[in-house]
């Protein structure tokens, strides 16, 4: 059987039609183009022998038009589309448009011919026509007018949006209870999962990958943020990735919020060590498999000019895998590409509600799949434990937080924001009044507590990119006039190894181990202890040293970065990391939530006995 | 039937057969060098053995990421023409592409564009999913008015029920969660069985050139 259907493809150009330069509000009308079936040639088999030949598969799988349809061109013996398809040529030559004098969109309706056709394809197909969707209807005045609205269907919308707005009017319309504050019983996964991140010590790695779309993020930012703040509050670090291109847009816009406010209250959360986020990995799978493989130089390429950085080598240098998803097909690509190289460590998994069937199937088939939290509502638990084990008095409900907006301080994000910090113990001065974060990034103090160092501890002399206007450029001399060499990112630090001068410039070390220069304008110097030891590995493994060696010996040669300590958030003040984040509305939301499946069991409940009753009525 | 070889057809299809078979043998020996036998000699034979797969799937990723770059000027290219042509929404597109590279430009890091703007109409889109799916599911059996229909339209309200949180529903809760763990899961891992197994086919046809999804 031949593959080749090209000719029932091509349009034969209408020759005794010549093209006509429509004019005025006729152009943007769609030109619709008169299309034959080509002749067939004389050598090549008809569509209903095509049919009558098929042996891909049985008979029987074919749905019962196309049976009938075989049936049909075995009957006559034809072999040719156009008598086993009756009429079907005519039925596709569209003839002229009829159009309103105006020659609006809106105005054109189907002519009399044209219906015909639509008919007589709609019987070819087997479909059955309803006159009332899809078609233009004329109104009393002669003008065209849309079908009307769907009253079943607004009369459902209106329900849902009632019953999800009451409970922000009043708390009286607020049924049922919040998510308890522990889920270590009911739910063993989840209660893994909250073990997993309160076990990191400090200096431990997380990878956490983000991969979902803006679609869920209702659903899943909260769960993100916190388990961002839980590992920044255990000490730990985070390394983020992503293959979802829109997903590390966003998720440079969360770290980077959680960054601005804990800057606010005078924590610092440095780029490149308290935090990675990884470049974009291309291909789905394929760059999950590629991180995995090639961890090293990814990490070294998304860290950019910045040498002070985070000293990692393999996907095994993380302490655990932490996916969050709006898909199971996420959470299987992680679980297939990262998971069978991660030695020894373990994947958890946050997912939205849709995600959760196939997800929790992985985690209760997968040693190495632990954990797994779904949806808001274990996101709402997730949080009153993390205020309970970090000491912070939990936030009072405020069922009128959009009945009344003026009770929230201006500028702050959530309703309750000033309330908890003023209310909660702290280790740090915190604001009384929070502003609202902006994503400009804050100049940070310059007198920031660094570590006392050790006093065997050398001490080296580092900037950090603090102008707003990032990124900023790495030159090859200390001029704007020399050629750019790199750039670095507001956040970055890079080591001193000179400056010109009168110390407008300052001689950097880059990641690539190449020295260049950058204005002193752009950033801030400080001095910092020269703790962790420089590393020779240049790789992630033996064969990917190998595969680098062969393919990329230039760009990744035998120069290591440096890598040092700066400082890392103080014990003392990693509580105020939990008790930074926003509460807005939370239990209102999971109210609304509860208030709008109550609806939707409504709607279908009763949209369902209707039309059995109908059913049944029809039947006598 | 006079049937005419096409030289390009059947280039790519050797093409094609050729560059699975090395990244499929490749990849499975390169990751068992137990196959080898044991010692260094063995590691090094497979590491050596991988590292065709492992180029291959680098200059994929290449290609994945450049094919991004094609996209994007294609879809320029397509909308400069229809704007040519007249159709002014096109126009719109455009002066969007060029206000979000301007604005990165402008204001780099500024997040204002996805988080104020594409967020909020993502999330709004898929609230309206929500009103489509139960005004669909308060159709059911108008559509569907046997026993499977009733069935299922008893399943979704019993499952939307358990998810509430009120003490008085707690044996609809039970059952719902019965509901999820056994019979969902079991078609959940049937589903997952079936991905894997469909994987297998579609991976084997592609190599003996039975499909030929990119024409390749």
């Amino acid at each position: 059987m031949t593959d080749d259907y090209s000719w029932l493809e091509e349009p034969q150009p209408a020759a005794s039609e010549p093209a006509r330069k429509r004019r005025g509000l006729r152009r943007f009308l769609p030109r619709l183009r008169r299309r034959r079936l080509a002749a067939q040639p004389a050598d090549q088999p008809g569509a209903a022998a095509l049919l009558e030949g098929q042996s891909e598969r049985p008979l029987t799988e074919l749905d019962q038009r196309l049976q009938a349809l075989r049936a049909r061109s075995l009957e006559g013996e034809v072999h040719d589309e156009r008598q086993a398809l009756y009429d079907v040529d005519q039925a596709l030559t569209s003839p002229a448009l009829q159009e309103k004098p105006g020659g609006v969109i809106s105005a054109v309706a189907l002519s009399q011919a044209q219906q015909a056709q639509v008919d007589l394809l709609t019987e070819i197909v087997g479909g059955q026509s309803d006159p009332a969707e899809g078609t233009a209807k004329r109104g009393l005045a002669g003008r065209a007018v849309q079908s009307l609205p769907n009253i079943p269907r607004l009369l459902i919308s209106a329900l849902l949006l009632l019953f999800v707005a009451l409970p922000f009017v009043s708390s009286d319309y607020a049924p049922g209870a919040l998510p308890p504050a522990d889920f270590a019983e009911d739910d063993p996964q989840a209660a893994a999962f909250y073990a997993a991140l309160d076990s990191l010590s400090p200096g431990d790695y997380a990878l956490v990958a983000v991969e979902y779309g803006l679609g869920a993020a209702a659903e899943l930012d909260a769960l993100t943020d916190l388990a961002l703040r839980h590992i920044f509050a255990r000490g730990g670090r985070a390394v983020l990735a992503t293959s979802n291109p829109i997903a590390y847009l966003h998720a440079r816009n969360l770290i980077t919020a959680i960054r601005d406010r804990a800057a606010q209250a005078g924590l610092r959360l440095v780029n490149g060590l308290d935090y990675l986020l990884l470049d974009y990995l291309p291909g789905g799978s394929l760059g999950i498999r590629e991180l995995n493989e090639n961890f090293a130089d990814i990490a070294r390429r998304s860290i950019r000019a910045a040498p002070i950085s985070l000293p990692l080598r393999e996907l095994t240098d993380m302490k655990l895998l932490l996916v969050v998803a709006d898909s199971a097909d996420d959470v299987r690509n992680w679980v297939e590409q990262a998971l069978p190289d991660a030695g020894p460590r373990r994947l958890y998994a946050a997912t939205s509600l849709a995600a959760e069937p196939l997800a929790r199937a992985y985690v209760e088939g997968i040693d190495r799949f632990d954990g797994l939290l779904v949806g808001m509502r274990a996101a709402y638990t997730y949080g009153a434990m993390l205020d309970a084990a970090f000491g912070i008095t939990p936030q009072s409900s405020a069922p009128n937080a959009l009945a009344s907006p003026e009770t929230a301080p201006a500028g702050s994000v959530g309703s309750g924001a000033s309330s908890v910090l003023a209310a909660a113990p702290s280790p740090t001065p915190l604001p009384t009044a929070t502003p609202r974060p902006t994503y400009t990034p804050t100049p940070l103090p310059t007198n920031t507590p660094v570590p006392t160092p050790a006093p065997t501890i050398a001490m080296i002399r580092i900037v950090e990119v603090t102008s707003p206007q990032s990124p900023v450029n790495i030159r090859v001399g200390p001029s704007t006039a020399q050629a750019a060499l790199g750039l670095a990112y507001t956040g970055d630090t890079l080591e001193v190894l000179d400056t010109n001068a009168d110390s407008s410039w300052y001689k950097i070390l880059m990641s690539n181990g190449w020295e260049g220069w950058i204005s002193a304008i752009v950033v801030t110097e400080r001095l910092v202890p020269d703790t962790a030891p420089a590393s020779d590995e240049s790789a992630s493994n033996a064969r990917e040293r190998a595969v680098m060696s062969r393919f990329y010996p230039r760009r990744y040669g035998k120069i290591e970065p440096r890598f040092s300590q700066v400082n890392q958030v103080p014990v003392s003040a990693r509580g105020a990391i939990i008790q930074l984040r926003e509460r807005g509305g939370e239990a209102q939301r999971l109210q609304a939530m509860t208030m709008g499946t109550l609806a939707a069991v409504l709607a279908i409940a009763l949209g369902n006995l209707a039309a059995a009753i109908g059913a049944l009525a029809r039947r006598g | 039937m006079n049937r005419r070889p096409r030289a390009g057809i059947s280039m790519a299809a050797v093409t094609g057969f050729l560059v699975g078979s090395v990244a499929v043998l490749s990849l499975l020996l390169g990751d068992n060098p137990a196959l080898f036998g044991d010692g260094a000699g063995a590691e090094a034979l497979a590491q050596n053995l991988a590292l065709p797969g492992d180029a291959l799937l680098r200059l994929l990723m290449i290609v994945l990421a450049l094919s991004i770059v094609f996209g994007i000027a294609n879809l320029l290219t397509l909308h400069i023409r229809r704007l040519a042509s007249g159709r002014l929404m096109s126009g719109v597109l455009l002066s969007s592409f060029a206000g979000v590279i301007g604005w990165h430009i402008m204001l780099p890091g500024e997040p204002s564009l996805l988080e104020a703007i594409q967020l909020p109409i993502e999330s709004a889109l898929a609230a309206l999913l929500c009103v489509t799916l139960v005004a669909g599911g308060a159709r059911i059996l108008t559509r569907r008015s046997d026993i499977w229909g009733l069935l299922f339209t008893l399943v979704v309200v019993l499952v939307l029920l358990g998810s509430l949180p009120l003490p008085e529903l707690a044996p609809i809760a039970t059952f719902s969660d019965w509901l999820m763990r056994i019979p969902a899961q079991a078609g959940a891992r049937a589903i997952l069985l079936g991905i894997a197994l469909g994987s297998i086919v579609v991976g084997v046809r592609a190599l003996l050139g039975q499909d030929r999804s990119a024409r390749g």
